[in-house]
């Protein structure tokens, strides 16, 4: 009973904020689940076609991921 | 069992006229003639490419219009009531996020178009496609099997800027390899019926 209690608490203290700030991180965690495959596939299209713009393309692949993972950490620490 | 006799090849081996045709080494363009510095996974050693085409430039003015619009979808609903609600955290994590999603867009589109290559070898006829991020196609055919050589220019836009479908006709495997929307069809299958010849 006093668990129930104690779940009940927390819940009446959940503000829409937080709430908001939950919705952030999963949209931001699948963006970068979506920028990882992009770097894979660009690692694996790059393989199939070799070029001297490759380099660039994995590049930018990888910045995004990079930034991706950024905004998540910035949304954990800021918001 | 010793050979008895060997007819001497007939065929001609001089370099087919449409070979000759100008066109650019760029690696971004729609028509890429003996490229230098481009080779694909399966080439052979002694296998040399001769063209490399994918869609004609104009092809991407669509997405890049929309990327655009995307772009300043922001700027135009900054005082949007329900956006200028949110504490101005938010309203920065939302713009973050909108200008993440325009970049994969943009960056997805422009991968979508510059590896969906046809090349044609002095051996084969390879196209690669790649629809999504998922799913990826790859067929070739050798030159001496190809049957129907096909081009397809439909519409005003296609016929003023000069592009269109290649469709080959193949003895292999796969019945049938399409070209979609290349610059110069018309240099294609000449270049594809001389090479058979």
């Amino acid at each position: 009973m006093n668990n129930w209690e104690n779940l009940v608490g927390f819940l009446t203290q959940i503000t829409p904020w937080q709430i908001g700030k939950v919705l952030v991180l999963l949209a931001v965690a699948v963006y970068i689940a979506f920028a990882f495959v992009l770097f894979r596939q660009v690692t694996e299209m790059g393989e199939l076609l070799k070029s001297s713009l490759n380099f660039w393309l994995k590049l930018i692949a990888f910045l995004l991921l990079l930034i991706s993972i950024g905004v998540f950490i910035a949304a954990i620490l800021f918001l | 069992m010793p050979e008895l006799y060997k007819a001497k090849s007939t065929k001609n081996k001089a370099e087919p006229v449409s070979l000759k045709l100008e066109g650019s080494h760029n690696l971004l363009a729609s028509f890429v003639t003996r490229p230098k510095s481009i080779n694909f996974e399966s080439q052979k050693d002694d296998e040399t490419i001769l063209l490399l085409v994918r869609k004609h430039w104009l092809t991407n003015f669509p997405w890049i219009f929309f990327g655009l619009v995307l772009l300043v979808v922001p700027i135009i609903f900054r005082n949007f009531p329900a956006i200028a609600l949110l504490p101005i955290k938010f309203q920065i994590f939302v713009f973050i996020g909108w200008y993440l999603i325009v970049l994969a867009y943009f960056f997805d589109r422009f991968l979508d178009w510059f590896f969906n290559v046809g090349i044609i070898t002095d051996q084969r006829v390879i196209d690669i496609d790649f629809y999504g991020l998922l799913y990826k196609e790859i067929s070739d055919a050798e030159l001496s099997k190809i049957q129907d050589v096909t081009q397809k220019v439909v519409g005003a836009i296609r016929t003023v800027f000069d592009f269109g479908n290649v469709v080959i006709q193949t003895a292999g495997e796969k019945a049938m390899l399409e070209f979609e929307d290349i610059p110069h069809p018309d240099r294609v299958v000449k270049l594809l019926q001389d090479l058979n010849s």
